[in-house]
């Protein structure tokens, strides 16, 4: 029997992204899912013609890292960096970018990559996090000569295990476990106490040793060692988990009967993944996003019902994606068949991927 | 005013319309000024030539009219004030009236229903050849935008027939299509609307700019209490569409392979050498097609010593931008675009001071108070104006817009300026970064780029910078939508995996890389923003290139806070100019904040160089109702 065996699992704006053990990419969706995407015949279309049925990103070797942003998606192909997708910018103006991966030849070595709007960063093999893209509110944590600035590292900072990327703002966790956060910081997102925007990384209050940050658009979240979970930012759909401000400055603890495992944030909503398998969600539910067959935002982590077993989420600008057991799951918009083959406004977990499907050999 | 009307026929126009705007008022000034002008006749004062689109008001919270779309056939000044050239350009009519050079002047207040009918009594399509770049446009399927308005831009669901909002996001297969089609449009003003000008064009993507560089447009003024203040509603209101209709001219036509007089190809209003225009007087100048005001070239208008009036501005050009100045008079500003505001800023005459004026690129409005000065002749011009900066530089030349007679009349009392503040409309005020924080606070990042072209693009080659612009977005669409025919077509053949493993309907997809050639104009439908409504955000525009571009968005209006990152002094708007000589490493930006409040569904953002936004430089919007799904109707 020949499985497919799914070690990552990534969702950005318009598209999701399955990282295959083979080092294969699966994509689903719009821009940065691999896939041609037609031009502007319909005004400025939603991809209607677009197809529900996954792409293979072309490949020029296989990967070990993925991340899905807006248009754009990166990847890390023997300790090389690569992005494919819609870019309107380039890559510091210069190497516009296709669905065909090109390679970041300003960096040497990648080992974590992370991809938002217009706005990326890296961490290299020896810990140095390196960023690019257009310079608001100073996201790039560092000089810039450029507004839309080529790679290059930020110094003054220890060595960092992962950055994490939002609307015009980063965060990065350190080896020690230990926050940086830096940039935009219209809703407190930042969790330094203020609204005011930081160009150089600074250090949040935030005293347990932290293993895993997601970023939302204007919210995050961050995940202890203990499998705690606190949120800051943007709350105005309660995706920050709290019920008393519209947004919050500084780390707050969210409430869980059980520990959490992974977590991961999207468009004003959030999802956490408890170790028994369970997956919750609150904050805004406009798309469906939340998974519970509705429309009505949670103030509080609600279980998704009849979903279990789960290994991994990703939660996309504004459809979410689950790595079941068998199947691959995804439930929110599907505007542009980023879930595959589904409703427009998936409102509960949909099985878009059999993975435990018999592959067939070549065409 | 139409073909063959004689000073005669302007003035009995004029008149009629004094009359019209003071109906209801209290003071009847314009009625003197009427008087006034029959004296004309005796010899001692000049004619007025400024004639002015009928003014259709609403009448107990309606006004409801048709408007149709056809071809007018009439003629029109070029340069030369004194010569008139036969033109067959579409253009608006309204109920029983045949097209006329400007649609009516449509007249309502906040909580208002404005329902426009319209029909399409264009001819057929064309037949598209492979290598139009028309292929994908229809120069005679039209619909409607009622620009800057704050209305619902979908399609309304609870009626019996279809009605539509400010909705423009019409398919290629759709829209209100030739031959009789019509289409109902139905605007619901907020109470609280702010009180200016606006205006309403044809938005049907592809073939926007041909049909707002004919003769497609109209005013819409919103009124509000800043209008009933005594003093303003005494001051006689001229409104002055300005219009710059593209048409061949005889020694051209062959160029484009259409009729002198008719505008009937793309590459037409690519290219500013229709043989009409206003010659460049400089190596770093652009040609600019000639100005009219309400179909007339350099109109006159006669006020007394003394007197008071509003004047209301509405570039409706594609491309150019206006910098306005009134020789020896400072122009009073109370909205920019409709957005008012409870202090004036003043412009006074700049000829002598920086040259610059009141500038107001393509889709920009402004409301202004003057006040005659000393009885004498005095010009109202675009004083040269920056329309590319950085590795291209480019001014447009200056022009003579009008002529303002001053004359002595001892009878008169001279009025007054109203006094500050204004009244202006609680949807204005200003937006907090308490507020902007507890709704979201979203930073978005929209980018205007056309790529390559700074690289290539040398305005001492043969070539002008225009014509070389043009002639790779000219050749753009065409190629654009070939280029993904033939590698979708390579896709179907390509279907070779590389792995064993094969995904049960997974297709292989072997993208090419996107030729710089080929993908000149950012794709329209790369990025849809979606916006849950009653968000706060705040979005940053970069602009890649050296044109001073016009972005415009639909439905909600931008309250301007930065330019190139550096905070200014906040202000409303709805169509921003980016600065210009952005490059892709260095772009310029302006960034703004919006609320997202009263309205869901679709609408569109582009460039308001309609050239650039029929080519692909548009991408959408979609407001989400807070409740769920994707709604199109309200
Ligand atoms: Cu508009």
């Amino acid at each position: 029997m020949d499985f497919l065996e799914i070690s990552a699992i990534s969702a950005g704006k318009d598209q999701t992204l399955a990282l295959l053990t083979s080092g294969e990419v699966l994509g689903w969706g719009g821009a940065g899912s691999g896939r041609l995407v037609p031009p502007f015949k319909d005004i400025c279309g939603a991809f209607k013609e677009s197809d529900p049925r996954p792409v293979y990103v072309s490949a020029p070797s296989l990967y070990s890292h993925i991340s899905a942003g807006y248009g754009v998606s990166l990847g890390i192909s023997d300790q090389k960096p690569f992005a494919w997708g819609f870019s309107q910018t380039g890559m510091g103006g210069h190497e516009p970018i296709s669905e065909a991966p090109s390679a970041l030849a300003q960096v040497a070595s990648a080992s974590k990559i992370a991809a938002g709007q217009c706005l990326f960063g890296l961490i290299d093999e020896v810990g140095g996090l390196h960023t690019w893209g257009l310079n608001v509110d100073g996201a790039l944590g560092r000089k810039t000569g450029q507004i839309n600035a080529s790679p290059a590292p930020i110094s003054g900072i220890p060595p960092m295990q992962d950055v994490f990327i939002g609307d015009c703002f980063m965060l990065a966790l350190s080896d020690d476990q230990k926050v940086y956060a830096w940039g935009s910081n219209s809703s407190g997102q930042l969790g330094l106490g203020h609204l005011k925007s930081i160009s150089n990384p600074e250090l949040v209050e935030l005293s347990p040793n932290i293993k895993r940050l997601a970023v939302g658009s204007t919210h995050v979240l961050a995940l202890t060692e203990d499998g705690e979970v606190y949120g800051w930012g943007s709350n105005h759909f309660n995706q920050s988990g709290d019920t008393t401000s519209s947004f919050i400055n500084r780390p707050r603890k969210i409430g869980f009967s059980e520990a959490i495992a992974e977590i991961s944030a999207g468009m004003h909503y959030s999802l956490a993944l408890a170790s028994s398998g369970k997956v919750y969600a609150w904050g805004w539910n406009g798309m469906g996003q939340l998974g519970l067959g509705d429309h009505q935002t949670r103030s509080r982590p609600v279980a998704i019902p009849d979903l279990s077993g789960i290994r991994a989420i990703a939660a996309g600008e504004m459809h979410a994606v689950a790595l079941g057991k068998s199947h691959l799951f995804g439930w929110g918009s599907n505007a542009s068949n980023q879930i595959g083959k589904a409703d427009l406004c998936q409102m509960s977990p949909n099985p878009f991927l059999d993975i435990r499907s018999r592959a067939r050999s070549r065409l | 005013m139409t073909d063959g009307s004689g000073p005669e026929d302007s003035r009995r126009q004029f008149l009629g319309l004094g009359l019209r705007v003071v109906s209801g008022l209290a003071v009847s000034v314009a009625f003197n000024a009427c008087d006034r002008n029959d004296e004309a006749d005796h010899g001692d004062i000049p004619t007025q030539t400024f004639v002015q689109p009928t003014m259709l008001e609403s009448k107990d919270g309606l006004l409801d009219i048709d408007l149709t779309a056809s071809y007018l056939d009439t003629k029109l000044s070029g340069f030369d004030p004194s010569k008139k050239h036969a033109v067959s350009l579409r253009a608006y009519g309204y109920n029983t009236k045949g097209p006329e050079v400007f649609g009516p002047t449509l007249v309502v207040k906040g909580g208002d229903q404005l329902r426009i009918k319209l029909t399409n009594n264009l001819p057929f399509n064309p037949p598209a050849a492979p290598n139009d770049p028309l292929l994908y446009m229809k120069p005679n399927t039209t619909n409607l935008h009622t620009h800057g308005l704050h209305v619902f831009p979908g399609i309304y669901n609870n009626s019996k027939s279809r009605e539509y909002g400010d909705y423009v996001v019409d398919s290629n297969s759709g829209g209100v299509v030739p031959r009789g089609d019509s289409r109902q449009y139905v605007y619901n003003l907020p109470a609280n609307h702010p009180a200016g000008p606006f205006y309403y064009h044809p938005q049907f993507h592809g073939s926007s700019a041909l049909q707002a560089a004919s003769l497609m447009q109209g005013a819409i003024l919103v009124r509000g209490p800043v209008d009933d203040l005594p003093e303003m509603a005494r001051a006689r209101e001229l409104i002055f569409l300005f219009q710059a209709p593209y048409f061949a001219h005889d020694g051209f036509s062959s160029v484009y392979g259409v009729n002198a007089g008719s505008l009937e190809q793309f590459d037409q209003i690519g290219n500013h050498s229709t043989g009409h225009g206003v010659k460049n007087n400089g190596k770093d100048y652009l040609d600019a097609q000639p100005v009219l005001i309400n179909g007339v070239r350099q109109p006159t208008i006669v006020m007394r010593s003394g007197e008071v009036q509003r004047w209301r501005f509405i570039n409706t050009q594609i491309f150019n931008r206006l910098n306005l100045n009134l020789d020896s008079h400072i122009l009073h500003q109370f909205t920019q675009d409709g957005w008012g505001t409870a202090t004036y800023q003043e412009f006074p005459d700049a000829r002598q001071n920086g040259g610059e004026g009141l500038v107001l690129s393509a889709g920009n409005r402004s409301s202004v108070i003057i006040k005659a000065g000393k009885p004498g002749t005095y010009l109202l011009r675009t004083l040269p104006v920056k329309i590319a900066d950085g590795l291209e530089k480019v001014l447009l030349p200056g022009d003579v817009l009008a002529k303002l007679v001053v004359v002595d009349d001892r009878k008169f009392i001279a009025q007054t300026i109203p006094d500050t503040p204004l009244p202006v409309s609680d949807f204005l005020k200003p937006i907090s970064d308490q507020e902007l924080a507890g709704s979201g606070g979203r930073k978005r990042i929209i980018v205007l780029n056309i790529t390559g072209n700074t690289e290539s693009i040398n305005l001492q080659d043969s070539q002008s910078y225009w014509e070389k612009l043009v002639a790779t977005a000219g050749s753009l669409a065409s190629d654009t939508e070939r280029f993904v025919r033939r590698k979708l077509t390579q896709a179907d053949h390509e279907i070779t995996p590389t792995s064993e493993k094969n995904v049960t309907n997974a297709t292989y997809v072997k993208p090419a890389a996107l030729s710089n050639d080929n993908y000149n104009l950012q794709l329209s439908n790369s990025i849809i923003q979606y916006v849950p409504q009653n968000s706060v955000e705040e979005w940053t525009i970069f602009n890649c290139n050296s044109i001073c571009r016009p972005f415009h968005i639909h439905v909600n209006p931008m309250y301007v806070t930065k330019v190139n990152g550096t905070s200014i002094s906040p202000y409303w708007c709805d169509t921003v100019t980016l600065p210009g000589g952005g490059t892709p490493e260095m772009p310029t930006s302006v960034t703004f904040r919006m609320r997202f409040d009263d309205f869901s569904g679709p609408y569109i953002m582009h460039s308001q160089m309609l050239q650039d936004s029929d080519l692909g430089m548009v991408s959408r919007v979609s407001i989400l109702p807070t409740q769920g799904g994707f709604k199109t109707a309200g």
